[in-house]
């Protein structure tokens, strides 16, 4: 994958991550998750997974990762233009959301 | 030599290919999303039979205002809606729902039995999970309880969503102030956190200040001026019986509860100079907890009951200071530019809330418990006394308006000085105090 071609997937998903409800303490959280995608680039029901959050506690890590999710199913849920010819290489995803820069101070 | 290839491949604005072993997920990092309302899609509350219609109606419009109010969500308008709801156990059809970008959908059934009894239902989706979260919740009441049915439903449905503890079933303490500024007259009231159901609890032949609600939500406490002279007075709301804290001819002024409910903090004026006491509901009996010349008030717990925030002149200008909960040496934790007083500590702990004069004008804020991170939430002509919703995120104060037709209004905003905005009164009302939420 190029690097344009990562970025192109970034800013899409970016769209969609909507932190405005999160719990004060999941500010703090960064939370890691995959999903497998089809070849439209869409994810396949029930493959998206939180494989790791750090920071906070679990309910407000359950609460960032529902959020995450919600991004991933909105942005990709009509698919994403991605080269066909690599699907191997985009079919298993894992995106870690970091909220550092987005904290109220 | 790899970063500065890196670095040569961007600049030119080539395809780079970023390292990935075969069989290794194609891993993104995102650093910025977007601060905007959680769209949520309300259908029409089912109506279980036909004299439940306008209850349904009327129900879902409160929750709705409820959710809307907090700046967290909106409502997608019915007019946009692709589908209907005619039944309470679905089908839904998510991808109607996805197709106008509802987020959640929130589904709702009323009914009312021929006794009258009133029964409420309603599940909450994740539309783009197409998945239920939590499980529901019915409620049956008398139908005169639809108002807080449906704060306990939005109730249900924030916290869900947010993960933050809810607040919208609660009550709120204020003054009410009638007549003309030099002569206002000033009533005891209570109402719905959203300003609905005011009742008024002393006749005006008074002037009374501060209310502050007990941690179980069934007293107030008070400072009243019946006897010309401010004196902390108890009101139990279930049976109306009032009384003084404590018997004395001295003045007592700025109660606040502990968090247990079985101590009371105030200030007491003894020959002229102001402490803060600590006061024991049971006993009455009365314990110094400061000993200085200057003018110590406004006293709040910590919400584990160990420490205690209050107000002082010690260092010439107001201030505010923490001290243990038994007494002992003030420690400082105000530097800022201006005056400070009337902190209040957060259910939550994090934050304490104060009222800041400075450069001619109020300010309300929030500051953490060691003084560090200030943070001014509003700013006008006069704004003071905030007052904590019990899941810590917002808050109340009063804003005082300039000029002879001026007077006082009830603000709220959140904790990063958001949705600020009047909450509705009947005329001009100071002082809130935020009730637990209620059982």
């Amino acid at each position: 994958m190029t690097a344009s071609e990562r970025d192109g997937l970034r800013r899409q998903i970016e769209k969609c991550w909507n932190v405005a409800a999160l719990p004060d303490e999941a500010h703090g959280i960064s939370v890691t998750i995959s999903a497998e995608l089809d070849r439209t680039g869409r994810p396949l029901p029930n493959s998206i997974e939180l494989e790791g959050a750090d920071g906070g506690s679990p309910a407000a890590q359950q609460k960032a990762f529902e959020v995450a999710r919600r991004a991933v199913q909105r942005c990709l849920g009509n698919g994403h233009q991605m080269p066909a010819e690599k699907y191997q290489s985009w079919r298993w995803l894992e995106i870690t959301f970091n909220p550092e820069e987005m904290r109220v101070r | 030599m790899v970063a500065a290839a890196a670095a040569l491949a961007i600049a030119a604005g080539c395809h780079a290919t970023v390292a990935q072993s075969a069989n290794e997920p194609l891993r993104i990092e995102i650093r910025q999303g977007v601060i905007k309302p959680l769209q949520i899609a309300m259908p029409a509350f089912v109506a279980g039979s036909p004299e439940a219609g306008e209850l349904a109606r009327d129900i879902k419009d409160v929750v709705a205002a409820d959710l809307t109010g907090t700046g967290l969500f909106r409502e997608i308008p019915a007019a946009a809606h692709i589908s209907d709801v005619t039944s309470f156990n679905g089908p839904f059809s998510f991808p109607d729902w996805k197709a106008i970008n509802a987020e959640a959908l929130v589904v709702g059934e009323v009914g009312v039995d021929e006794t009258g009894r009133m029964t409420v239902k309603f599940r909450l989706f994740d539309v783009f999970a197409e998945a239920a979260l939590g499980n529901g919740t019915q409620f049956t009441s008398g139908s005169a309880d639809w108002r807080r049915i449906a704060h306990k439903i939005a109730d249900g449905i924030y916290s869900q969503l947010t993960g933050e503890r809810p607040f919208f079933d609660t009550r709120v303490a204020f003054i009410s102030e009638t007549g003309p500024k030099n002569d206002r007259s000033k009533r005891l009231a209570v109402m719905d956190y959203d300003g609905a159901n005011v009742e008024y609890l002393t006749e005006g032949e008074e002037i009374v200040l501060s209310p502050r609600f007990s941690p179980d939500g069934d007293r107030l406490i008070y400072t009243s001026y019946l006897t010309g002279m401010p004196r902390v007075q108890m009101l139990d709301l279930r049976t109306g019986e009032q009384r003084a804290i404590i018997e004395s001819s001295d003045m007592t002024f700025a109660p606040r509860f502990s968090p247990d409910g079985t101590r009371v903090l105030m200030s007491i004026s003894l020959d002229g100079n102001t402490d803060i006491y600590e006061v024991e509901v049971s006993t009455l009996r009365a314990s110094r907890l400061t000993r200085s010349a200057a003018i110590e008030t406004a006293p709040s717990y910590s919400p584990d009951g160990k420490w205690i925030v209050f107000e002082s002149d010690r260092s010439l200008a107001p201030q505010i200071y923490v001290m243990r909960s038994g007494g002992g040496e003030p420690r400082r934790i105000s530097f800022g530019q201006g005056r400070y007083g009337t902190p209040v500590w957060s259910p939550s702990g994090d934050y304490i809330a104060f009222t800041k004069q400075h450069g001619g004008r109020f300010h309300v804020g929030v500051m953490r418990a060691d003084g560090s991170g200030e943070r001014i939430l509003s700013s006008s002509f006069l704004d003071e006394g905030p007052t904590w919703a019990p899941n810590g995120r917002v808050l109340m104060f009063f804003r005082e308006t300039p000029g002879a037709d001026g007077g006082p209004v009830l603000i709220s905003v959140d904790v990063y000085g958001r949705n600020l905005k009047r909450v509705p009164t009947p005329g001009f009302a100071s002082d809130p105090a935020w009730s637990p939420l209620r059982e």
